[in-house]
């Protein structure tokens, strides 16, 4: 039911096409854009992910959205974006506010805005909900996980952002957000954590999550050399919530967690040299996961972890309607422990390879007209760490496919 | 001279011109264009730098502290060259770009405009506009800078 609607809505958006233009759509001085994007997956049965049905091939692969801007004096703005999107167990196509936040550029080197604003993590997490605006249907899992689309993709507060000249040093984009990152319980993110506090003994579903004060920081570096843009950017925050607990035997337990002091720090490299785009990014996490199950016949535990993966892709346009691009990316559960033998002596996996995720990637986007974009896209994988649903990750070797289709006005 | 000396020399000779070329090229695409801004605007001339990010939203007021708008041109071989001479961007990339910023809400798309006199008309009509049109079509409604 929902497949079929996203395909009448893609068709709808289509029809559009031919009467709008990328800045035509405007009522009132207020500017409307939006995106329709309804892809299908199919990944190897055992192994469910990134869409958690997609095992058995799924359309539960689209996401909608539609945002309103309005300048209301020289340098103040003023939008929001609304965002639905299917995931299969998750997203389920409720609409909800992807960012909304008043924009005030005082001069070139500072701005300032306030209400919930993309998070600037690496090269491109402020664009990823937009499928037409990249080359691959899925960017690199590490850096840009489709379980944390609902936690770190914005944060709720302040920001202050500008520009700064640095003579013969280029030029250097800055943003500092300071607030917090309201993640629902019932979403992909609460999925994710519900994997990390359950034990052998007990699987666990997390039933509410609350952040504390959060920090944000991106700084982007253009030196003269043509092409070329750096980026380091920082994320620092704590949550904790409460989780209910199973056993084998079906008897539930109540239990608490945390994710305590979580440093994520990403380096990233871009060139652009005519139609051709390099990238590579570099991502470290430390934090300590605790959970505490008061009543019940398991040990609380508490762990540092210190994930890390890297990634350098590749993409080059042929034509106006041709693109094509390539990845590889690796991800690690503990960067001191990249066998993954530490891991599974300790219990926490079963086998190295669930410490681990190793993919490649070869994707040809297609441009038969403006606004439309049509994506195939391959993944061989090797390792499971990024999995975050318990269930079936079964298979070392396994393959994702998936295809899409995106208007965008 | 040898023929493996000869090889080496026509080598240097050819690599010397293809750099030259390099060189003088994005020199020789400046002049199909001109940067024009309202009367306005208080500047004679231009660094490539501040163009560049002018064009990329970064920078977005004049000395007067005016706010700049942005104004292209439609599907035009001139503004490609211009992008790709001063912007370092093609077209497409051009757009993402701008639509990055508009799907996050941080600028709107600048206004595009296919006819010449009217963007002409257009950059003169709202001050502090910047815009780029054929060499010689500015006339003296608009104020044409330089590149430094």
């Amino acid at each position: 039911m929902k497949a079929g609607l996203s395909i009448v809505l893609l068709c709808v958006a289509g029809m559009m096409y031919p009467a709008v233009d990328a800045s035509a759509l405007e009522v009132e001085g207020v500017e409307i854009h939006g995106f329709v994007s309804q892809g299908f997956i199919q990944s190897t049965k055992e192994n469910n992910f990134p869409v958690s049905n997609s095992g058995k091939g799924s359309f539960n692969f689209n996401d909608f959205a539609i945002n309103f801007s309005k300048e209301l004096t020289p340098g103040l703005r003023v939008g929001m974006q609304l965002l639905a999107m299917d995931r299969g167990s998750y997203g389920r196509d409720k609409v909800t506010i992807d960012w909304a936040y008043g924009d005030y550029r005082i001069t070139d080197w500072l701005g300032v805005r306030g209400g919930k604003i993309k998070a600037p993590l690496g090269l491109y997490n402020e664009s990823r909900d937009n499928d037409a605006l990249r080359t691959f249907i899925f960017l690199p899992q590490n850096q840009y996980y489709e379980y944390d689309r609902d936690s770190f993709n914005a944060i709720t507060g302040g920001s202050i952002y500008g520009s700064v000249p640095l003579g013969r040093g280029g030029r250097a984009n800055y943003q500092v957000q300071v607030g917090t990152f309201p993640i629902e319980a019932g979403g992909a993110s609460a999925k994710n954590y519900s994997a990390f506090i359950s034990t052998p003994d007990i699987t666990s579903t997390v039933t509410d999550i609350s952040t504390e004060t959060s920090v944000v920081h991106h700084l982007e570096w253009r030196p003269p050399v043509e092409g070329v843009r750096a980026t380091f950017s920082g994320l620092h925050t704590s949550f904790r919530g409460t989780a209910v607990g199973q056993d084998v035997l079906g008897n539930s337990f109540d239990a608490t967690w945390k994710f305590a002091n979580l440093h994520r720090y990403l380096f990233g490299l871009e060139y652009t040299w005519g139609d051709l785009i390099l990238a590579s990014e570099y991502q470290l996490d430390d934090y300590t996961v605790s959970a505490d199950y008061p009543n019940a016949p398991t040990q609380s535990f508490s762990s540092k972890q210190s994930g890390d993966g890297w990634y350098v892709s590749g993409t080059y346009r042929f034509t106006d309607w041709l693109e094509a691009g390539a990845y590889y990316h690796e991800t690690y559960a503990d960067r001191k422990d990249r066998s993954g033998a530490r891991l599974v002596a300790s219990g926490y996996v079963d086998n190295p390879w669930n410490a681990w995720q190793k993919d490649t990637a070869l994707t040809l986007r297609f441009d038969p007209v403006p606004h439309v974009v049509f994506k195939i896209e391959g993944h061989l994988e090797e390792g499971t760490w990024l999995i975050a649903e318990t269930s079936g990750a079964e298979k070392k070797n396994w393959f994702i496919f998936a295809t899409k289709a995106t208007v965008t006005f | 001279m040898t023929k493996c000396h000869r090889a080496i020399w026509r080598t240097c000779w050819g690599l010397g011109a293809l750099g030259l070329l390099l060189v003088i090229a994005p020199v020789a695409l400046a002049g199909n264009f001109e940067v024009i801004v309202s009367k306005t605007v208080p500047v004679a001339s231009v660094s490539k730098a501040d163009l560049r990010a002018i064009f990329l939203g970064e920078k977005v007021k004049w000395d007067n502290s005016r706010y700049i708008k942005v104004v292209v041109p439609e599907d035009s071989e001139l503004f490609k060259e211009f992008l790709q001479t001063v912007v370092g961007k093609t077209p497409m990339q051009f757009d993402k770009h701008w639509q990055n910023l508009v799907f996050t809400g941080k600028a709107a798309m600048p206004r595009s405009i296919a006819d010449t006199a009217q963007l002409v008309d257009f950059v003169a009509g709202h001050p502090g506009t910047i815009g780029v049109v054929p060499a010689g079509k500015a006339g003296s409604s608009v104020k044409t800078i330089s590149i430094k």
